[in-house]
């Protein structure tokens, strides 16, 4: 027991470590960023810790309470700022091109709201959901806003549950604890 | 003020939103100022979009999760307080039914401090 107890403060110590190199890593990044653009606003990052509303562990669940599912690719960013509805965190609205509909009538574009981004200065980073990278392809799993003032955007289900990374020879890559068969590829994956 | 180990805390703040545009029911920063006293301010948010639907004890499950948090402890999975997700696949509060510190969420406090 008390080698498990060590082991476990060892792993906590480990992961805690980690963060902090992460969160040094991209503030590094971030001044370089910074620093390329010209000026020398010193960028402060601020991690975000979620609890999620819901998990996720297979697609097949996520495909049950999805309003669509999509692959699609990263074009740009439509808007970084405070969240309207939660102004001390800010949200990141990323312009989707629509690729292939698994489910859904989400049209040939749409928009992907998560948490987190840069503002002003501040950048908020999200723990186990990194942003979306412009240019990169997802196989997404969306629940579509019906209400205030994001209605019509999209959210990831379960934040990186319902979110795919697609690689060029169309290998997965997950973001959650839905866990795939190793080499799994999305056409062995879609209907 | 909230002073131990890492932790140096002028103040925790506790507050509610409603945002029906994320997926998650609780949110915790903690902000930094500088090397020496790297964290002076935490918030925790809780979000009434998911809460407002909860249990009083479900509702302690993710205020106990985000304070978890506020004491630097990072995400883990199993039975456990620090478990990230509410409800669904081998959740904290749906499948464990966990709203306080278990033994692992000690030990983490434990090596910490």
């Amino acid at each position: 027991m008390a080698s498990m107890r060590s082991t476990d403060r060892a792993s906590r110590t480990v992961r805690h470590s980690a963060i902090t190199l992460a969160i040094a890593a991209a503030a590094i990044l971030l001044g370089a960023l910074y620093l390329r653009g010209g000026t020398s606003v010193t960028p402060h990052v601020v991690v975000l810790h979620a609890s999620w509303a819901q998990n996720y562990s297979s697609v097949h669940d996520l495909a049950t309470d999805a309003d669509a599912v999509v692959i699609a690719r990263v074009t740009g960013i439509a808007t970084e700022g405070p969240d309207v509805s939660t102004p001390s965190v800010l949200a990141t609205r990323f312009q989707l091109a629509v690729r292939r509909t698994v489910k859904g009538v989400p049209g040939t574009s749409l928009v992907v709201k998560q948490t987190g981004g840069t503002d002003a200065g501040l950048t908020q980073l999200m723990e186990g959901d990194p942003l979306l990278v412009v240019g990169d392809d997802y196989l997404l799993y969306l629940r579509q806003v019906h209400d205030g003032p994001y209605a019509g955007d999209y959210f990831v289900l379960g934040g990186p549950a319902g979110r795919f990374g697609v690689a060029a020879d169309g290998g997965l890559t997950s973001f959650g604890q839905v866990s795939l068969p190793k080499n799994t590829t999305l056409d062995s994956l879609l209907p | 003020m909230v002073s131990a180990g890492h932790v140096d805390y002028e103040d925790v703040g506790l507050f509610s939103t409603t945002n029906s545009g994320v997926g998650w029911d609780g949110l915790t920063f903690l902000s930094p100022s500088n090397s020496a006293n790297p964290y002076t301010y935490a918030q925790v948010t809780l979000n009434n979009y998911y809460t407002g639907a909860y249990s009083a004890a479900q509702r302690r499950s993710v205020a106990g999760h985000e304070l978890g948090h506020v004491f630097w402890l990072a995400h883990e999975s199993g039975s456990v307080l620090m478990n990230p997700y509410t409800c669904g696949a081998n959740s904290r509060w749906c499948t464990y039914s966990i709203n306080t510190p278990t033994g692992d969420d000690v030990n983490g406090i434990n090596a910490i401090y």
